[in-house]
């Protein structure tokens, strides 16, 4: 097959990885081992009136797999920013789509390795200090876990692709992580003011569901969730615990754990629909990647020259819903400068294109139209 | 054989190349000249199918540039190339063996005729902290070991010392008899251009300004020193196609295309005080070629 993957080039690539796999595995342990062992005697002699002790302690490692699905697309993607970097890797005999899932795919392998290998050692261990914990949702967890990890990746890869310089790619990306959320969160604030929903009287907006278009919520929400319903027994004595002590009936346990550990699969599926449609727009705009355009100003619709005036205007927006005036004030001079910055940043010098500088005047008028 | 065809490459509003025909035959070397940015490195990137082409087409024996059996037989050594890739020596080896038939006895064999040091380059030397020079001559004893059929130099004796580019030159000239390669070397050296390539093209508002074998295109031109007695007005030049002409004192240096014997006929007929004829080289045929286009005018 003419665009089949390397396997000679994957093969070299991911043993050229593996003094960083190996460094991530230790990252990972001393994230997550490290901490549960020094726990392991607080938790192992837990008395009744301890319970609330009891912990999973995966917090760090969740947290560290979110931010390696940040950087390491960015590493993986480095030698598109130099032009000298071109001339190496498309002068080779390789599809330059096949060079890019190669890189792609030995980031992810050379995480889930380490982070399967940490995660289930850890819980065995955790298991073995707390015997009543749920060990299935673990499990559970590994795969949405693993499945948020590959396309949180993939989202944050397209958007640091899309621009021509690492720091461009860097910010572009971190402001992409939260851009869909706040023009979610703005149309929900607009909806609400809007004749049509005052007249239906429906006033109540969960903005809540902004949430659901943070492509990391997923590490966050499942990570709690799966922490609370693997100690659910422990949760439970726990509330019996509290519920003696406060005279409540037991049958309230049942309605507040329904409650509690209400499983929202919306969040995988939000962040799936979003990674997808960036992995195919990828795969599309890839193929147009110019390399001459490296180290240069990005100009992608893609890229930071349209997120940094996306981002700033919903922040304005935001920042102005239901304050007043002089708040409003000071909340626009530090969202102005900061878009201002960011478009220096952009741009190398003080010869901005002129209708970049008119959207400060245009976050002035969002400010007080309200 | 390597067919250009109207290629176009642009960057922006800047047109690089424009429509730039070019025909390199097989089992030569060719000398890309042109002054900077005249588009020399993105020719060759266009070659290697780093970058894309605007318009046009690049066939390699009647198959497209971009073609990956056609560019497994490409090796591209950058002005700059991206060193930071391989560490060491074994390593850079390693990773061009994923793409191409390293010749590892070769390749040590090339560095010991660059004269390197064994105590100073081994398999596990870090080749990242070497001068350019150094880093250079790795890089060509690379391409030398590789011996693809096309082979692609940008600035290709920059940063090398007068041993390291007679040592170049003598391995370049030896391998392409062996191999049958065809060469494209780009480079402001031109004395060393002069000594191996058999063709050359100057490359000038992005199109090929000139082209030809470098010998015939020299045996065009004729240079002379000349002087005369009082009596010699410089409109008596006229009936001469002079394309440079420089004057100290009495003495005339002058640069004029046509038929020898016809040349200096004219000139005897003035009666001259002196008249030498004088050798003119690769680097002073580029400065005539390119001086025609209003970039340098050396006239005094």
């Amino acid at each position: 097959m003419k665009n089949s993957i390397n396997k000679k080039y994957f093969l070299f690539t991911l043993k050229k990885h593996i003094p960083a796999c190996l460094l991530i595995f230790i990252v990972f342990i001393i994230t997550y081992i490290v901490p549960l062992l020094l726990s392991l005697d607080e938790q192992y002699n837990m008395s009744d009136e301890k319970y609330f002790y009891a912990s999973t302690m995966y917090g760090g490692i969740v947290t560290l797999l979110a931010v390696f699905g940040f950087i390491l697309p960015m590493n993986s993607f480095d030698f598109i920013t130099r032009k000298n970097h071109f001339d190496t890797y498309y002068s080779l005999p390789i599809d330059r789509m096949s060079l890019s899932i190669i890189h792609i795919l030995v980031k992810l392998i050379i995480t889930i390795i380490p982070f399967t290998v940490v995660y289930f050692v850890g819980s065995l261990i955790t298991i073995i200090i707390l015997p009543e914990l749920l060990y299935i949702y673990y499990i559970e967890l590994y795969f949405i876990l693993i499945v948020s990890y590959i396309f949180y990746f993939m989202f944050n890869t397209f958007f640091f692709t899309r621009n021509n310089r690492n720091v461009d790619g860097f910010v572009a990306t971190l402001f992409a992580n939260f851009a869909l959320a706040g023009i979610v969160y703005v149309v929900l604030l607009l909806l609400k003011e809007s004749e049509i929903t005052k007249l239906n009287a429906v006033q109540e907006f969960d903005f809540k569901y902004a949430l659901y278009f943070i492509p990391f919520i997923s590490f966050v929400m499942y990570g709690n969730y799966y922490n609370d319903l693997i100690l659910a027994k422990y949760n439970y004595h726990d509330y019996v615990v509290r519920a003696t002590h406060s005279n409540k009936d037991i049958k309230q346990y049942s309605i507040w754990f329904q409650e509690t550990y209400k499983f929202d699969l919306l969040y995988l599926i939000v962040l799936i629909i979003i990674a997808v449609t960036a992995i195919i727009l990828f795969l599309i705009l890839e193929k147009k990647r110019k390399p001459e355009n490296a180290g240069e100003i990005s100009n992608s619709k893609f890229g930071l020259t349209t997120l940094n005036p996306i981002l700033f205007s919903i922040l304005t927006i935001i920042c102005s819903y239901g304050t007043s005036f002089s708040i409003s004030f000071i909340f626009f001079n530090f969202i102005s400068i900061s878009y201002f910055i960011v478009l220096l940043a952009e741009y190398r010098s003080f010869k901005v294109p002129l209708y970049k500088i008119l959207i400060i005047p245009g976050m002035f008028l969002l400010t007080f139209i309200k | 054989m390597i067919e250009i065809k109207n290629v176009s490459k642009s960057f922006g509003t800047k047109q690089v190349l424009n429509n730039l025909n070019l025909t390199i035959k097989d089992n030569s070397i060719f000398g890309l000249i042109g002054i900077n940015g005249a588009g020399k490195s993105t020719l060759l990137r266009l070659l290697s199918s780093v970058y894309d082409i605007d318009n046009g087409e690049i066939l390699f024996d009647d198959i497209k540039y971009k073609d990956l059996e056609v560019k497994k037989e490409i090796f591209l050594l950058p002005d700059n190339p991206h060193s930071e890739i391989c560490r060491t020596v074994d390593e850079l080896l390693e990773f061009y063996k994923v793409f191409y038939d390293v010749n590892k006895d070769k390749f040590y064999q090339f560095l010991n005729e660059f004269k390197f040091d064994k105590k100073v380059l081994n398999a596990k030397t870090n080749i990242n902290k070497f001068s350019k020079g150094m880093q250079r001559q790795v890089y060509l004893c690379l391409a030398l070991s590789i011996a693809p059929k096309y082979l692609f130099l940008d600035e290709a004796f920059d940063g090398l010392d007068p041993l390291a580019r007679l040592t170049f030159k003598k391995n370049i000239l030896n391998l392409m008899e062996e191999n049958n390669m065809t060469i494209i070397i780009s480079s402001h050296s031109l004395r060393e251009l002069e000594d191996i390539c058999d063709c050359f093209g100057l490359l000038d508002g992005g199109i090929i300004e000139s082209s030809g074998d470098i010998e015939s295109s020299l045996n065009q031109y004729h240079k002379y020193q000349v002087a005369f007695s009082d009596d010699f007005e410089e409109s008596d030049f006229n009936k001469l196609d002079i394309v440079s002409k420089e004057k100290v004192g009495k003495v005339y240096q002058i640069v004029c295309v046509g038929e020898e014997t016809e040349i200096e006929n004219h000139l005897k007929s003035f009666n001259p005080i002196i008249l030498d004829k004088l050798t003119i080289d690769f680097e002073e045929l580029f400065i005539l070629k390119v001086k025609k286009e209003g970039y340098i005018n050396y006239e005094k």
